[in-house]
């Protein structure tokens, strides 16, 4: 269960709530009441006797999430992109463009990174199903519709910070970082918008995210402090993960420590445990 | 040219919708998969406020929520004797070019407003709306009703099912109009609205227009393409891209909870601009209607300046309704008033199909 004194949203009598949002992502670390233990988090994640067998499995924050619980089967069928499934990549590598001063506004951001990222790279590598593949076959309306998206996306995410507040130390579009275990097959997924290093302080996450929160949205953004700490383990600060949904308005921010870490492990070796009861599907 | 809001024409199209959406409720109140017969209740005491509006509520259950959608019957004149302190400006547009010009300065104005016009903002203002929100949901809505969440949607928002032949069409020719500002806004050059939104179901589809799109037959399709050209050359002219330093977001996505009683307000506003931040804190919205109805935009203007106020703890400045089809412009300027009105009308709304 997680403790709410280290889970923290704003108070809606807050009316410059970007404001106040920094403010919380950058003040000073709350202390941890016992050092982390990650062995313990690391048996619970990858036990011993309960591995799973076979193929490698995957774990993200969409996983933890209740939406997922309430899913009847997995989604089947190929994969396809669509505006909304682009609108992140899309989105994140114009704020990048305008963040770093190559582009004046998000809107020219995004349309730079549609006309040009097939050249530059900016649209990730070339390949068969790839985004740049994808963004290549569209015709000008379609283009046009996916642009859009990814234009919200990328405003919400300018919009839900005061960059100023936040110095040098934002890195917008870190690289999704992985941890796998050593003896299990299990991998764990961390993906935010936005990373903070601020001197004294832990590794700060932030995640922009759909919809409004639900009562697992604690636990998903602690994953990103679970992955964090499996793969620095000499990091003494606790890692802090603030998320944001711009469609409701809603804020988090989550300082990990082992209450809450563990209640997150528990729930992976739950969500593996469950993957691992499903009964196997053999093709007619 | 600017003229105030005709009386008459208020009152006539409140009773149109009832007309339509009539057969469609009557016909429904009996299916096992629709809401039981009852569900649909008038209030018979009206508006609180004037005693003489009356609502048509529908209730319908999808995914385990109730869903309340209204339609206004507006009996008394629109007219601006009423307390709260908004200002209702319409601009008719006519068919000549200059006026589309100028219509066109006049709504990037719009959008746009000077530091110098920004209201003043009480930062515990939105705080307190959720506050007398939550009370008076409470206060209606019995804690731990069978039915889970209640989404509410803005008025005059389309049936889940229309099964009415004309509410459908008239519904997709209001989707396909929302999509078609969002292109044209955001500076894309559509030859051809059908093809472009042919193009883009094509592309993906899970746009919400995609099942009804995809299931018209070519006599459908050729009656869409009939209705929906006039109205989209209409916004073409009158209608100007936006400039992307005013971060336009369209088709955004806006919703406001109250934990304690899962209620959740939610609507997609076709148009906001700006961003709350320093010199431009407060946004204006744009709500787009492909026709007129005069019983619902006032209120649909209400319930997104709530909404948004609630959302972000900020006010609007304004609020814009756009009809594609006609050229007409509203505007509400937004005050504490005017969503202190919004709260009410929701509220009364609440009564008129509570208790559950």
């Amino acid at each position: 269960m997680v403790r709410t004194s280290r889970v923290r949203t704003l108070s809606s009598m807050e009316s410059d709530r970007r404001a106040a949002f920094s403010a919380l992502l950058t003040s000073a670390p709350l202390e941890l009441e016992q050092p982390l233990n990650l062995s313990a988090l690391e048996e619970i994640v990858a036990n011993r006797q309960r591995a799973p067998k076979g193929a490698l499995q995957r774990v993200v924050a969409f996983d933890l999430s209740q939406r997922s619980a309430d899913r009847a089967a997995p989604e089947e069928g190929r994969f396809m992109w669509t505006p909304v499934r682009a609108q992140r990549q899309i989105g994140l590598g114009a704020c990048v463009l305008v963040h770093e001063g190559a582009a004046g506004t998000i809107v020219d951001g995004v349309n730079e990174i549609l006309h040009t990222g097939e050249k530059n790279g900016l649209l990730g590598r070339f390949g068969p199903g790839s985004l740049c593949e994808w963004v290549g076959s569209l015709n000008t309306v379609s283009r046009g519709f996916v642009a859009i998206a990814a234009s919200n996306w990328a405003t919400n995410l300018w919009n839900a910070l005061t960059w100023e507040m936040l110095g040098n130390s934002a890195r917008l579009s870190p690289p999704d970082r992985w941890w796998k275990s050593d003896w299990a097959n299990v991998a764990l997924r961390s993906r935010s918008e936005v990373s903070l290093h601020l001197d004294g302080h832990g590794a700060t996450y932030i995640r922009i995210l759909s919809g409004r929160p639900t009562p697992s949205s604690a636990t998903e953004l602690a994953l990103e402090g679970l992955v964090h700490h499996l793969a620095h383990k000499g990091d003494p600060y606790p890692a802090r993960i603030g998320g944001y949904w711009p469609q409701s308005g809603r804020h988090l921010v989550v300082d990990v420590d082992q209450r809450i870490l563990t209640g997150v492990a528990e729930r992976i070796r739950s969500v593996l445990d469950a993957r691992m009861s499903r009964p196997i599907r053999l093709a007619a | 040219m600017r003229s105030w809001p005709s009386p008459i024409g208020a009152g006539i199209g409140g009773d149109i919708l009832l007309t339509i959406l009539l057969p469609y409720l009557a016909a429904h109140s009996v299916s096992p998969d629709s809401p039981a017969k009852g569900d649909y209740r008038q209030s018979e005491k009206g508006h609180k406020k004037d005693g003489k509006d009356t609502y048509k509520c529908r209730i319908a259950r999808k995914e385990g929520r109730i869903h309340v959608s209204y339609v206004m019957r507006r009996v008394t004149p629109e007219e601006h004797t009423s307390p709260m302190a908004t200002t209702t400006q319409r601009t008719e547009m006519e068919n000549d070019n200059q006026t589309h010009t100028n219509t066109a300065e006049q709504f990037l104005a719009l959008l746009c407003p000077t530091p110098a016009e920004h209201s003043q903002v009480d930062p515990g203002f939105s705080g307190g709306l959720r506050a007398w929100l939550e009370d008076g949901v409470a206060a209606r809505v019995e804690p731990g009703h069978p039915f889970g969440a209640i989404v509410i949607e803005p008025p005059g928002e389309p049936l889940l099912k229309p099964q009415n032949k004309k509410i459908r069409q008239s519904d997709l020719i209001d989707r396909c109009i929302k999509l078609l500002f969002s292109l044209h806004l955001t500076g894309v050059s559509v030859r051809d609205p059908l093809v472009a939104i042919r193009q883009l179901v094509q592309m993906d589809p899970q746009i919400s227009l995609a099942r009804d799109f995809l299931s018209l037959t070519p006599s459908g399709r050729h009656e869409l393409r009939r209705h929906l050209y006039p109205i989209f050359q209409n916004m073409v002219k009158d209608i100007p891209a936006v400039p992307a330093t005013w971060m336009p977001r369209t088709a955004t996505a806006l919703s406001a909870t109250f934990g304690s009683l899962s209620v959740l307000l939610g609507g997609r506003c076709d148009l906001v601009v700006g961003q709350n931040e320093k010199d431009a804190r407060q946004v204006v919205l744009v709500d787009v209607r492909a026709t007129n109805d005069d019983s619902v935009n006032e209120s649909r203007r209400g319930f997104f300046a709530l909404l948004e106020t609630l959302r972000s703890g900020l006010m609007p400045k304004r609020v814009v309704t756009y009809v594609a089809g006609s050229g007409l412009l509203e505007v509400s300027e937004v005050s504490e008033a005017f969503v202190k009105n919004a709260v009410e009308e929701l509220l009364a709304r609440l009564e008129t199909v509570a208790p559950w």
